[in-house]
């Protein structure tokens, strides 16, 4: 193998390893995010711990355009929890989704912004 | 649900909640001085009341000595017991390339029970770092005891093997890093029966078949759990709001550390010598390397107190 080969390998295994150090990096931050996400999406309400999406959401606003103004729900252990103020914890629900959407989306954007491994990390210029 | 909402909600309603800590020291690892890292991050994120559990010569160390105004505003309760649980000795690794053998004394946690002053208490162990309000979501809950069955890596890979079952055959293991109990007889009876196992842990052993002999309050509770399931692979109690306890292992380090960002770098587990970074915020974080965090542990309390004086 020659000199200027070798060179050329060398520098394109170095360019790799670079990348897949970015790569591993800027996983972690994306778990990360995703976990924050996931405890954002849950509400506690009356001793019961909800799960958010978009589907409760869906469900408790049939409720209420079924003029119904309380009802039982299970919670994330399955525990029956009465809500006997639908729309009150509709509005909870809601302004919680939004905080954790919008969170979650500035920390994707944070993470496309950062084009090496010292960025991800906040270490240095992105 | 703000902090400073919750304390004041639940002090409308009558009832008494708080966390409870415990802290003995020995002579590799400043327990009380974590313990008060632990409280100051409670106060911070939860906003509840804290109780710290610690040895009659607890205001005799230094760190207590030279903040004593820190320890009086972070602690709304200090226990002094007397702890006469037999020594036991175990290594505290800190990456796989140091370690220090030191006696530590952990069979105290059973009497949380007992010694908590509050209706609803959460017993965390003093490296368990609260950086969420997702612990809140326990108050107030129909259930009267609430502990993690799961554990996962900052990589969030989930633990398994020795982490995960008592042996490869055995019962699921529960994490009593975190636990949240009511004042109960259902309460009062799973801490009982851990008492129970502690009493004969040589029996329980052989029956259980767990790794070595040491006193474990993990394995204490995953026993009595099972016992009082009705030796049930189904859980009898339910988990913690987040699922699972995200841990840094001993062979992990911590690299850099304000109390809204860590650096964490995680030990690669084929190429043991290499780390990858992360960087961490609001998720809780149960930090098993115990010196790695005594390193950060003065500037994380200088940030969190003013009058801080570090020792």
């Amino acid at each position: 193998m020659t000199d200027t080969l070798k060179a050329q390998l060398d520098e394109r295994l170095e360019a790799t390893l670079v990348a897949a150090n970015y790569r591993a990096t800027i996983y972690q931050q994306r778990e990360n995010a995703k976990v924050r996400l996931k405890q954002a999406l849950t509400i506690g309400k009356n001793g019961g711990i909800f799960k958010i999406d978009q589907g409760m959401i869906g469900f408790i606003q049939v409720l209420i355009d079924e003029k119904k103004t309380s009802a039982v729900l299970l919670d994330i252990n399955e525990t029956p929890i009465l809500i006997d103020d639908l729309k009150g914890f509709k509005s909870q629900v809601l302004d919680k989704y939004f905080q954790a959407m919008n969170d979650y989306i500035l920390d994707m954007q944070e993470m496309k912004k950062a084009r090496n491994t010292a960025a991800v990390l906040g270490l240095g210029p992105k | 649900m703000g902090a400073k909402k919750t304390l004041a909600s639940l002090k409308n309603k009558g009832f008494t909640r708080g966390v409870l800590l415990f802290a003995t020291n020995n002579d590799a690892v400043d327990y009380v001085k974590m313990a008060l890292l632990c409280a100051s991050l409670v106060k911070k994120h939860l906003n509840v009341p804290v109780t710290l559990v610690t040895d009659p010569w607890w205001n005799t160390l230094d760190i207590v000595t030279k903040n004593q105004q820190i320890f009086d505003s972070t602690f709304d309760k200090v226990i002094v017991i007397s702890n006469d649980d037999p020594v036991n000795s175990r290594a505290y690794r800190d990456t796989q390339y140091h370690s220090v053998t030191a006696d530590f004394k952990n069979g105290n946690r059973l009497s949380a029970y007992e010694l908590s002053p509050y209706d609803e208490t959460i017993v965390l162990d003093v490296d368990y770092l609260v950086l969420s309000d997702n612990l809140n979501k326990l108050w107030g809950s129909p259930h009267d005891f609430h502990i993690s069955r799961d554990a996962t890596r900052i990589n969030h890979q989930k633990l398994i093997g020795k982490e995960y079952r008592l042996n490869d055959y055995g019962i699921r293991m529960v994490w009593a890093t975190v636990l949240y109990f009511k004042k109960n007889k259902f309460s009062k009876l799973i801490f009982d029966m851990v008492a129970h196992i502690k009493e004969h842990w040589d029996y329980y052993h052989l029956v259980y078949d767990f790794p070595d002999g040491l006193y474990r309050n993990d394995y204490a509770f995953s026993i009595a759990l099972h016992t009082l399931g009705g030796a049930l692979e189904e859980a009898t109690v339910p988990g913690l709001p987040g699922d699972t306890i995200y841990t840094l292992l001993d062979r992990d380090q911590i690299y850099t550390a304000t109390p809204s960002s860590w650096q964490l770098f995680i030990n690669d587990d084929v190429e043991t010598w290499k780390f990858t970074s992360t960087l961490w915020h609001g998720i809780d974080l149960h930090c098993l390397n115990k010196l790695s965090l005594l390193r950060v542990t003065n500037s994380l309390l200088a940030s969190l107190h003013d009058n801080y004086l570090p020792t």
